[in-house]
């Protein structure tokens, strides 16, 4: 109980410093919103002059000073204890309900893709350490290595050539059709999975090699076990064994990796959503950062780090709980 | 002010300036008269433009058939999401496209002809150095409020304490120099301001301040306007602004409310729909029921939108040549100049850069063309500056017309790298090892800045580096993201070269943007172009050059008219000419989209394309009408 | 390479190293060299990954060291779009740009940059780490509770987003070094806590006591009896991250969110995909699949280097009957094991 205590206090710790460092670096971010706005206005051929353009932008830029960083720290961490995130400068939203938009999206994608890649992974992964030395083993192992030399975008801009644009199977952006209401019934579901194909598709084209590999490894350790020549010689069925023995002892390493990697995924999505203009968080970020909207950025960064801290720390407390013969948190905190 | 794209026009509207030259009266007298609403024909501009025969054509008959359009919906495309819009003119954020249909503006201008034609603001009458400006008759909100002079007055009275650029013309503060005369008109005092500029800064603006709303969700502007005139202090007009600024005109309850023939129906997140509004003065030029405009946050998207048939047109995208081949038949593809095109900006403080022979040396050195080719994406939309002073519209002729006979004596440029290297020896640098030196024997390097948000701007920038590397310059290109160039870089002069338009966008009077390159705030603190530049006298490029002021010509410009004007325009351009506050490299012509399957649009050629953004006119003028089954 | 069990490994070097305290200087060094160099390379070899490996990554350090100096500059001069050869002329091999530029030049010119991003990111990487992670495990207590907390934060924190911002805020221009710097801004933080795991293993072992006994100072101990027991391991992580660094560079390069002042490969993958639409137009597409190609190729050639790497020098692979995960080392440790490569290259 001590070992959860002492985690979860971390936990908070991290979240904390990383809310802290975050705040302090976006402040250091050179040009503000109007700023952002100069660029923008100009890329859209507005109909008013350049000159007249930046004159409106000074006018803007020169109002409202800001007050010193620390009442704005202060002010910030306030707001968050009480659930409030601050409102978007470009949108007229809170950025919880800008954030709540996005957040599900990315976890659809994220989620299905890691589980798609996590189960033929380990599926691909037992059955060649089963066929270990087969020409199978070998040309899947070969083919694992290759994928997992290619980024997920190369896959993912490949696939928006040729299945997108060439062939016009699939959409090569956005969330669901516009024709469909979003809301329980098949044409949307049936439309979001359609969008969400190709991102997830990327991922696990090149993400599955990568788990198989690693349940390939753990199997054939784990069959080379004495016990399972004493659970042969005692007469256990294959199937038994496979899935009680084999089976179960290799999945437990790849579990952390699992959790571990929920949180990551919410990092990657900035590249992978704005690949596919993806509504998501990450393109969310990666948006309010080229607008300089600096309070959905906090918020986005913050969501993906809690998510992060999150996955680790369940990681951390279920470990124990499920892999008997790792030592207890207690000794871990040796150090 | 006149606008031209051919050389036929473009002489029919040279000759009416040198008529205009005879005095101010005459300006007057003209624009007055053609300030008679969408129903004046102009007594002097040629037989194939304008709106009257338009109506008599096709199309008129068109719309009286019988039938409904094959397709009822005209699509186009918008930047931000139609979820998140405003339509809150002062608060820029996201005030998307559909406002083009959803406001009109002040009044129409045909490039070719050159003439203003009345629209939101029907008539318009010069007396002296004020103009008083009338709202056209059964304008109403779409509340079915009509539109008034309070209305006009908010608009422009806001737009100037936000920055507009006319508050430079007036004559006393803005409260006094704008006063309603009666309910439907307005008169505004200027200073003794040249029509021309006068009208080019009108002419753009729209109606999209109620002063009240009744029946809307939202209040009206008047409130602002009224805040703006109790304000003493410029902290108590900075709050206003800020609160003006940072207002929004929708929320998932309230709707914006337009003036313009049609109305906001809804927006999600795909796109904004907006429905025929039916009480418009021209809704009979209208024979289909609904606008939409499709969210496509990047050129890529647009493009592949219009390859597909899902938008109907674009008023101006820049789409390269690998990609036109792909569009099928039935879209055409027309030119528009839009006087806007990018200049290497030298940062004057710049050791090397400061030096007037080290500019002309990289002029030289440069080759305007191969920018301009690579710029453009293989399209031709993007003209190489043949003779670098300040005008725009080359392809027209108008370098030639403002400069006449002198225009031989103005420096060309022309891609010399002998030339150069002569500058640069004389400017007291050496070469050795392929490198200019300074005397101390270091090399020169610079970086040049741009933004990599402005891809076109980014092709013609790593043409420049590389001709500038050649030539033996350690040439640099730091590509940045926009809020970082724009933001940092540009605006505190952290840059050694930079990018930026030599133009001030969308105008064709001179003026513009030679007061951009010698005068503006942009110019005199970014650039750091100091108050006097040293140039040769005018027409002896080879004569010691003098210290030169350009602040009072720039002045007496703004206010003169005809030979005069003309003597000012030449001699600010040999100024700029010779001295380089910015390098011209390139001048756009927009790429304006139209589809022929479900529409009748005029032909690419056609004059009726030349108009600033026709997807917004064509319809309006009942030249852009829907096929009928 | 789930966490290696020093056990084995440990015993084999103890006696080595041991003996080695009674050989000179400069044959220690030449044993050293022979030992952690030579010998691994002599091993590596007879593996055909990598072979493959190392010939992909020696033409790419060709291409980046002495390519420059062969292909000329790309100039914005040729034809646009020229097709790639069959289909084009031999003047431009994989064709032009829509500027003119020959793509193959563009390609060698680009790859110095990739090569200085890879680097400094996977040297900052494991120089970091290896600092941080055995001075922690050799230490123990308050300095080690304070690294190991200062590693959990940077592991939390997510990289991507994190570079994107401090691409944005810090004046880097666009310096490849810094940039690679910039990538691996968190990465260390993961090799550092299985890298402090196993300094705390051989801590204990006899001959660091031994050195420990006789007042050795502490850099002298971490770095003669500590660090190059880990080398193999270490030497791994630096071409896993190598591979992150190339993945990621290219990544945000593609996107247009990182400054830059020279061409490298994910800036030839935007400008094809930016300025000429390439995934939706086949005139243009091999002016991104070229440099799409030689990512996946350099990453490949990094790939087969970390897999052999790991089969020959991972006594648990070669044991293969060793046990795995020891309690010791912790979870946050798995990070380091062979799907990361794949959840690497997403985050």
């Amino acid at each position: 109980m001590n070992y959860v205590l002492k985690r979860t206090g971390r936990a908070v710790f991290t979240v904390w410093a990383v809310i802290t460092l975050t705040f302090g670096l976006i402040r250091l971010l050179p040009g503000g919103p109007m700023q952002a706005l100069r660029g923008y206005l100009m890329q859209q051929n507005p109909s008013i002059t350049t000159s007249e353009l930046q004159a409106r932008i000074e006018a803007l830029t020169a109002i409202s000073p800001d007050e010193p960083i620390w009442v704005q720290y202060g002010n910030y961490l306030w707001g968050l204890l009480h659930g409030d995130l601050g409102q978007s400068v470009w949108l007229n939203k809170p950025v919880s309900t800008v954030l709540a938009e996005r957040a599900p999206w990315t976890l659809f994608i994220m989620t299905t893709g890691l589980f798609l890649m996590f189960v033929i992974g380990i599926g691909l992964g037992a059955f060649m350490a089963y066929r270990e030395g087969s020409n199978f083993d070998v040309a899947t192992t070969g083919i694992g290595i290759l994928l997992q030399s290619v980024p997920f975008y190369v896959v993912g801009l490949v696939l928006i050539a040729f299945v997108g644009y060439q062939w016009e199977l699939l959409p090569t952006g956005g969330h669901y059709a516009s024709s469909v209401t979003p809301g329980l019934n098949l044409p949307f579901v049936f439309s979001s999975i359609k969008h969400a194909t190709l991102p997830v598709g990327s991922l696990v084209l090149t993400g599955f090699g990568g788990w198989a590999l690693n349940m390939r490894g753990n199997s054939i350790r784990i069959l080379g076990e004495d016990y399972l020549r004493v659970a042969r010689l005692r007469g256990l069925s294959e199937g038994r064994i496979a899935l009680r023995y084999v089976g179960r002892n290799a999945l437990l390493p790849m579990y952390t990796l699992l959790l571990i990697s929920i949180g990551y995924m919410f990092g990657g999505s900035v590249i992978l959503e704005e690949i596919f203009a993806y509504p998501g968080l990450g393109r969310k970020l990666i948006q309010s950062i080229g607008r300089r909207d600096f309070p959905v950025m906090m918020g986005a960064f913050l969501l993906i780090t809690i998510a992060v801290v999150i996955g680790v720390f369940i990681a951390d407390l279920t470990y124990g709980l499920i892999d008997p013969r790792a030592s207890g948190g207690a000794e871990r905190e040796s150090y | 002010m006149p606008d031209g794209n051919t050389d036929a026009t473009e002489m029919n509207w040279m000759t009416r300036r040198r008529l205009l030259g005879a005095g101010g009266a005459a300006a007057v007298g003209m624009l007055a008269g053609c300030g008679g609403g969408d129903t004046t024909t102009q007594e002097d501009s040629g037989p194939t433009e304008t709106e009257g025969e338009g109506a008599d054509t096709g199309d008129e008959t068109e719309t009286t058939e019988q039938g409904d359009p094959i397709d009822p919906t005209l699509s186009f495309a918008q930047w931000p999401n139609p979820n998140s819009s405003n339509y809150n003119p002062y608060n820029t954020k996201n005030f998307p496209k559909p406002r083009r249909f959803m406001f009109d503006r002040f009044m129409y201008f045909n490039l070719t002809s050159g003439e203003y034609e009345g629209y939101a603001i029907s008539d318009w009458e010069w007396d002296g150095n004020s103009i008083s400006l009338t709202v056209r008759d059964g304008l109403t909100w779409q509340t079915g409020q009509s539109v008034t002079a309070d209305d006009l007055l908010a608009q422009l009275e806001l737009d100037m304490y936000t920055g507009g650029t006319l508050k430079n013309y007036l004559n006393g503060d803005i409260q006094e120099s704008v006063q309603k005369i009666d309910d439907t008109t307005v008169e505004l005092q200027l200073s003794d301001v040249n029509t021309s500029i006068a009208m080019g800064l009108l002419q753009p603006k729209h109606i999209y301040t109620p002063y009240t709303l009744d029946g809307a969700s939202y209040e009206g502007f008047g409130r602002f306007v009224e805040r703006y005139h109790d304000a003493t202090t410029e902290d108590e007009r900075s709050a206003v602004t800020n609160e003006l600024t940072s207002k929004w005109t929708i929320t998932p309850d309230d709707e914006p409310i337009g003036a313009g023939p049609f109305q906001f129906e809804d927006a999600d997140s795909q796109r904004t729909l907006l429905t025929k509004y039916e009480d418009h003065p021209d809704a009979d030029q209208f024979n289909f029921p609904e606008v939409e405009y499709r969210y496509s946050p990047s050129n890529q998207k647009r493009w592949q939108m219009l390859q597909n048939g899902v938008t109907d047109g674009y008023d101006t995208l820049f789409m390269p040549e690998n990609q036109l081949q792909k569009l099928p038949d039935n879209v055409e593809v027309g030119t528009i100049p839009r006087h806007y095109g990018m200049g290497l900006i030298p940062n004057w403080e710049n050791k090397h850069l400061g030096k007037r022979k080290v500019r002309q040396a990289f002029a030289y050195a440069i080759n305007r063309q191969l920018v301009a080719r690579n710029s453009g994406g293989g399209t031709g939309t993007k003209v190489g500056v043949n003779v670098p002073s300040g005008i725009t519209s080359q392809l027209a002729g108008d370098v030639k017309e403002w400069l006449g006979d002198d225009y031989s004596t103005f420096e060309k440029y022309s891609h010399d790298l002998e030339k150069a290297a002569q500058l640069m020896e004389e400017a007291g640098y050496s070469k050795s090892d392929g490198t200019w030196r300074d005397s101390d024997g270091n090399k020169i390097s610079m970086d040049l800045k741009v933004t990599s948000s402005f891809s076109d701007w980014v092709s013609a920038d790593q043409t420049i580096v590389a001709q500038l590397q050649n030539f033996g310059i350690d040439a640099n290109l730091l590509t940045e993201s926009s809020s970082t160039y724009w933001g940092k870089s540009y605006v505190n002069s952290d840059f050694d070269m930079a990018s930026q338009s030599w133009t001030d966008y969308g105008r064709r009077y001179p003026f513009f943007h030679q007061s951009w390159m010698l005068n503006s705030n942009d110019a005199t603190s970014y650039w750091n172009v100091p108050e006097t530049v040293m140039v040769p006298p005018y027409g002896q490029p080879d004569a010691e050059p003098q210290e030169v002021n350009p602040l009072p010509k720039l002045q007496k410009l703004s206010s003169a008219s005809g030979d005069q004007a003309q003597q000012l325009v030449k001699e600010l351009a040999w100024t700029i000419n010779q001295s380089l506050p910015a390098i011209p490299m390139m001048e756009k012509q927009a790429q304006t989209f139209l589809t022929t399957d479900d529409w009748n649009v005029p032909a690419k050629d056609s004059d009726k394309l030349q108009t600033y953004w026709p997807n917004e006119w064509l319809p309006r003028r009942g030249d852009w009408t829907a096929k009928l089954e | 390479m789930l966490n290696v069990s020093r056990t084995d490994v440990d015993s084999e070097y103890a006696f080595e190293v041991t003996a080695e305290e009674t050989l000179s200087r400069r044959d220690r060094i030449r044993h050293r060299v022979d030992q952690f160099l030579l010998a691994p390379a002599r091993i590596l070899w007879t593996d055909w990954r990598a072979r493959i490996g190392l010939v992909i990554i020696g033409l790419f350090l060709f291409l980046s060291l002495i390519g420059p100096s062969l292909v000329e500059r790309p100039e914005p001069l040729g034809p646009l779009l020229a097709p790639p050869w069959p289909w084009g002329t031999l003047e431009y091999p994989l064709g032009t740009t829509y500027l003119g530029q020959s793509i193959l030049s563009q390609l060698v010119h680009g790859a110095p940059n990739m090569l200085k991003m890879i680097l400094s990111g996977a040297l900052f990487t494991v120089i970091v780490a290896t600092v941080i992670g055995t001075t922690a495990g050799y230490k123990g207590g308050t300095v080690d509770g304070v690294l190991m907390t200062i590693s959990d934060i940077a592991m939390t924190i997510p990289g991507l987003p994190l570079v994107i911002i401090l691409a944005a805020s810090l004046p880097i221009a666009g310096n490849p070094y810094l940039i690679g710097i910039l990538l691996s801004i968190n990465a260390w933080a993961g090799l550092a806590r299985s890298l402090r795991s196993q300094v705390l293993t051989l801590r204990e072992s006899e001959y660091v006591e031994a050195s420990r006994i006789m007042d050795i100072s502490l850099t002298r101990i971490l770095g003669i009896d500590i660090i190059p027991n880990l080398m193999p391991y270490i030497a791994m992580n630096f071409v896993q991250q190598a591979r992150w660094v190339i993945f990621n560079s290219v990544a945000l390069y593609f996107l247009g969110v990182l400054p830059y002042s020279s061409t490298n490969w994910g800036v030839m993958m935007n400008s094809a995909y930016q300025k000429a639409g390439a995934v939706t137009s086949l005139e243009a597409f091999h002016w991104l699949a070229v440099p799409m190609f030689a990512v996946v190729l350099v990453a490949l050639g990094l790939t087969l280097l970390a897999q052999s790497a790991d089969r020959l020098f991972n006594p648990r692979v070669r044991a293969r009957h060793a046990e795995t995960v020891t309690g010791e080392n912790g979870p946050e440790d798995e990070e380091e094991s062979e799907p990361t490569t794949s959840v690497g290259a997403v985050s």
